[in-house]
């Protein structure tokens, strides 16, 4: 594949599924500096996985599947730059918090689904996004009815949040 | 709150971005971790690879063209052999990454398959690619009588023990460890299967 077309798909996967990955980057990386490194690490992956990309895989399964397995793979890595440590030295940014970053409910929501384990983080961030148990199954590489069970498991979960938080 | 209220508020972030990209930055910032370093093992698999080759080739090539030097045809046809064994160990790497489900799963399979490859290799080359290597080496130095051919010998020696060492060291600190926490991952995703 040549690099300007690897480059036109990267450059059009980054404006149209941005969101996705930034959703992604909040559900597993929390101080900034692990932000920056974590969104780094997905865009990387996502540059070297355009070769391997077929079209007849929805685009948003295929994100999903490479952001998620990243997110998976960053967090067993040690890093020096966690919360409180040491600033991750020579890093470039590359996101910039909008006006908009700051919604107290949004931040809640992003709390809660950060403690749960890392399968059922993945379900919560697909079944948010609107994927049917299909489409989880399909991501995840895990039956239909896992999928199910994880589902009540986190909505029971929610329920009983939310109403401590009112 | 319920499950839909939360939607809502989720989908806000379709609406009004969080972050600004800054591309051209993210663009060089793809570029310098592309070039990070992929680990002992793969440069020395590479390495050895290319050096039973060249080397194989070379040790071949005098016998042939002069007609003297008859041994080096020993050496070189082990380390020809060694250079082939190394491509057909690549090649069935290759071939193996495509047999995993298009799925998380299925990219944890593979990884902890990768993994095993890792180990397996390395444990190989310790057996099966140093021994014949210095074998290789041994059998050319042993027909000449120069200081330089032992102190050649030596340094191959050397750099093959530094080698076996540097792999241990990969194997014990990175690729063990790494393959446990890939286990431990996975069992999470099958745990409801059970």
């Amino acid at each position: 594949m040549r690099e300007s077309e690897r480059k036109r798909i990267f450059d059009d996967w980054m404006q149209r599924h941005r969101g996705l990955m930034l959703k992604v980057v909040r559900a597993w990386a929390f101080a900034p500096d692990d932000r920056e490194d974590l969104f780094q690490e997905v865009a990387l992956q996502l540059w070297q996985s355009i070769p391997k990309y077929r079209a007849d895989a929805a685009e948003t399964t295929w994100l999903y599947r490479v952001a998620l397995y990243t997110a998976f793979a960053w967090n067993r890595r040690e890093r020096k730059h966690t919360s409180g440590h040491l600033p991750l030295e020579g890093m470039e940014h590359t996101l910039h918090a909008t006006p908009a970053a700051r919604d107290d409910r949004l931040d809640w929501l992003y709390g809660e689904i950060a403690e749960l384990g890392e399968v059922d983080r993945s379900v919560m961030l697909l079944m948010l996004d609107g994927h049917s148990y299909r489409d989880m199954s399909d991501i995840l590489g895990i039956s239909e009815s896992n999928v199910g069970v994880r589902i009540h498991r986190i909505r029971k979960r929610f329920a009983a949040k939310a109403i401590e938080r009112t | 709150m319920d499950f839909e209220q939360m939607k809502v508020i989720w989908n806000t972030q379709d609406e009004r971005p969080m972050y600004a990209v800054d591309e051209r930055t993210l663009h060089t910032a793809i570029r310098r971790r592309s070039r990070s370093f992929r680990g002992i093992i793969t440069a020395s698999h590479l390495a050895i690879m290319l050096t039973s080759f060249v080397l194989g080739v070379l040790f071949l090539a005098e016998p042939l063209a002069t007609g003297a030097s008859h041994h080096r045809m020993a050496s070189g046809a082990i380390l020809l052999l060694l250079g082939a064994a190394q491509s057909a160990a690549l090649l069935r790497k290759r071939r193996g990454e495509s047999r995993f489900a298009q799925s998380l799963l299925g990219d944890l399979d593979r990884a902890i398959w990768r993994v095993d490859e890792a180990i397996a290799w390395a444990r190989a080359l310790r057996r099966w690619y140093i021994p014949p290597f210095i074998a290789a080496v041994t059998i050319d130095v042993a027909f000449r009588t120069s200081l330089q051919s032992v102190l050649l010998w030596l340094l191959v020696l050397a750099i093959l023990v530094v080698a076996s060492r540097s792999i241990e060291w990969e194997l014990r600190s990175w690729h063990v460890p790494l393959k446990r926490r890939l286990e431990a991952l996975r069992h999470t995703f099958i745990e409801q299967e059970n």
